[in-house]
C-alpha cells in the first residue's frame, strides 16, 4: 500500500515522468481508484493527466472535432456542439453511472479502461473516431476499433498516452439512438447497450451504423447486420431478418447482472427501435 | 506535493504525497463528519461534497486533485446558524431517518436545484441515481427537494455555487 500522485503541468514533464519509472495514468480516477481499494492493482507512482493534457476541451476543425482526453462526460452531455454534431455521444456521456460520477469520469478514462460496457465505446465505434496517442517518439492515430483489443486491453504502449479523439464530421442528416438496458439506471454496468446512427428515406435505409455492449469481449459493430440493412425497407421482415444475422455475430456471457439468454434477447429487441420514426 | 485549497471559505495548505483521500482528509483532519463513508467505491454517493460547485465523491479524489480548488461540504451551508432552505425541506417532509445518507443527497440535489429549481419527480429520482438511502424509500427525499425548489421560487432566491 502507498502510493504517490505526480501532476505534471505539460507534455515536457508528463513524457520525462513517464520515462522515470512504472506508473499508472489517473484522470477522473473513478476506474483506478476503485481498482486500488479493490486491492486489484497496486501501483506506486500514479501521473495525474489533468493538467498537462491542457487547452479547449472542443477543438473544431473542417472535417472533425477534436475531443481532450480529459474531457469529463458532464462536459460531452452538456455541450451544444457535441449535442448538435454528435448527439449519439452526449446521450451515451450522459448515460454514465450517477451525477458525480459523470463530473469525475472522463472520456480517455472510459477508451483506456476499455470495458465492453463501456457507455462512451458505443457513440465513439458508431461515429468510426480516431485515438490520438503522444508518446516522447511523437504522435500516432488509432482507430478505436483497432486500438481496444479485449475486455480491459488496449494497444496502448508504456510511454505513451491518449490526448485527445478525433471525431469525423457526419453528412446528411441521421436519427441518433442510444440506449442502455440495466437493472439500475444508474451505477449498474449494463445488461446490454446498443445505439445506432440511421440515414433513411421512407423507401429505403441509406445508411445505417449499429454498436452493440457487454454482447462481446469488446464493443461491436455487427458488419453483416450494418451490410444487410443497407438499402432495405424498413419493415418487419427486415427486422426479423436482420435479428437472426445479429443473432450469429454477439457472443453474450452469464453474469451477475444478466444471463446469456437474457442478454440476446435483449440484444435481438433493441433492434426493433430502428423501426420507430 | 505542496495543495492549496479551500473548505468551506477556509484557506487550507499542505504537503501531501497524495495518499490521501479528501474523505479522510474532512473528517479526520478537520473534523467534518457530515461527510460520510458508505462503500468507499463510489457506489452509494454518502461522501459527496461540491469541487468547484460540482458534486464529486470524496472518497474516489486524493489531495493532490483539489489543488487550487473550492471545496464544499454540508457543515458550510446555512447562514448565522440558519438551516438551508435544501436542509430545512428534509426536517419538513421526513426525508430524513438515520440521517447517514442526508449529506450525500442534499448536496447532490443543491447543484440540480441551481440548474432547475422546478425539477419533475422524475428528474430528482434521476439526478440522484448515484445516491443510496436505506431508510426512506425515496419518496420523502423527493418530495424535499421539490418542496426546497417551491420555497426558492416563492421567495425569488437562487441556489448559486
Ligand atoms: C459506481 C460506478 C459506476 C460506473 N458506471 C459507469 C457507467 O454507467 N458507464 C460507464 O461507461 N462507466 C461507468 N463506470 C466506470 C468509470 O466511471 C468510467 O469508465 C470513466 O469514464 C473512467 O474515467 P476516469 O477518468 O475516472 O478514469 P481513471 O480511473 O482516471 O482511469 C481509468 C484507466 O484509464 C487510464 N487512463 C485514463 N486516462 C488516460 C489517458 N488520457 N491516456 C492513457 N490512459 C488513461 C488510467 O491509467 C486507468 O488505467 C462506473 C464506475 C463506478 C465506480
Ligand atoms: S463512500 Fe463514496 S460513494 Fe460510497
Ligand atoms: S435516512 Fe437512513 S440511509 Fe437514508
Amino acid at each position: 500500500m502507498g502510493f504517490e500522485i505526480l501532476v505534471p503541468e505539460n507534455e515536457d514533464e508528463l513524457i520525462s515522468l513517464m520515462e522515470e519509472g512504472d506508473y499508472q495514468f489517473l484522470a477522473g480516477g473513478t476506474d483506478l481508484f476503485v481498482k486500488i481499494k479493490k486491492d486489484l492493482i497496486n501501483p506506486e507512482r500514479i501521473i495525474d493527466l489533468t493538467k498537462a493534457i491542457d487547452g479547449p476541451k472542443f477543438q473544431v476543425e473542417q472535417n472533425e472535432v477534436k475531443i481532450k482526453a480529459t474531457t469529463t462526460h458532464a462536459e460531452l452531455a452538456e455541450s451544444s456542439l457535441i449535442n448538435k454534431e454528435f448527439p449519439v455521444l452526449a446521450s451515451s456521456a450522459g448515460a454514465v453511472g450517477a451525477t458525480q460520477l459523470r463530473n469525475m469520469g472522463t472520456i480517455g478514462g472510459n477508451i483506456c479502461n476499455a470495458s465492453p460496457s463501456a457507455d462512451t465505446l458505443i457513440a465513439l465505434y458508431l461515429l468510426n473516431a480516431d485515438v490520438d496517442l503522444v508518446s516522447s517518439d511523437g504522435r500516432r492515430s488509432l482507430s478505436i476499433k483497432d486500438f481496444i483489443t479485449g475486455p480491459g486491453e488496449t494497444e496502448l504502449a508504456s510511454g505513451e498516452y491518449v490526448e485527445s479523439i478525433t471525431v469525423p464530421k457526419l453528412s446528411g442528416k441521421f436519427r441518433h439512438f442510444f440506449k442502455k438496458v440495466g437493472r439500475r439506471n444508474a451505477l449498474d454496468i449494463s445488461v446490454c447497450s446498443m445505439g445506432f446512427i440511421l440515414k433513411a428515406t421512407k423507401e429505403a435505409i441509406e445508411e445505417i451504423r449499429l454498436a452493440y455492449g457487454a454482447v462481446a469481449p469488446t464493443v461491436i459493430r455487427p458488419g453483416a447486420v450494418e451490410d444487410f440493412l443497407q438499402g432495405k425497407t424498413i419493415d418487419k421482415e427486415t427486422i426479423s431478418r436482420a435479428q437472426r444475422l445479429l443473432k450469429e455475430e454477439i457472443s453474450p456471457i452469464n453474469d451477475i447482472r444478466g444471463s446469456a439468454e437474457y442478454r440476446e434477447t435483449v440484444a435481438l429487441r433493441t433492434l426493433e427501435q430502428i423501426r420507430q420514426n | 506535493m505542496r495543495v492549496e485549497f479551500t473548505v468551506n471559505g477556509e484557506q487550507y495548505e499542505l504537503d501531501t504525497d497524495g495518499d490521501t483521500r479528501l474523505l479522510d482528509y474532512l473528517r479526520d483532519e478537520l473534523g467534518l463528519t457530515g461527510v460520510k463513508e458508505g462503500c468507499g467505491v463510489g457506489e452509494c454517493g454518502a461522501c459527496t461534497v461540491l469541487v468547484e460547485g460540482k458534486p464529486t465523491l470524496s472518497c474516489l479524489t486524493y489531495l493532490p486533485q483539489i489543488d487550487g480548488k473550492e471545496i464544499t461540504t454540508i457543515e458550510g451551508l446555512g447562514e448565522n446558524g440558519k438551516l438551508h432552505p435544501l436542509q430545512e425541506a428534509f426536517v419538513e417532509t421526513g426525508g430524513v431517518q438515520c440521517g447517514f445518507c442526508t449529506p450525500g443527497f442534499i448536496m447532490v440535489s443543491l447543484k440540480l436545484l441551481e440548474r432547475n429549481p422546478d425539477p419533475t419527480r422524475k428528474e430528482i429520482r434521476e439526478w440522484v441515481e448515484g445516491n443510496i438511502c436505506r431508510c426512506t424509500g425515496y419518496t420523502k427525499i423527493v418530495d424535499a427537494v421539490q418542496l426546497a425548489g417551491k420555497w426558492l421560487r416563492e421567495k425569488g432566491d437562487k441556489v448559486e455555487l
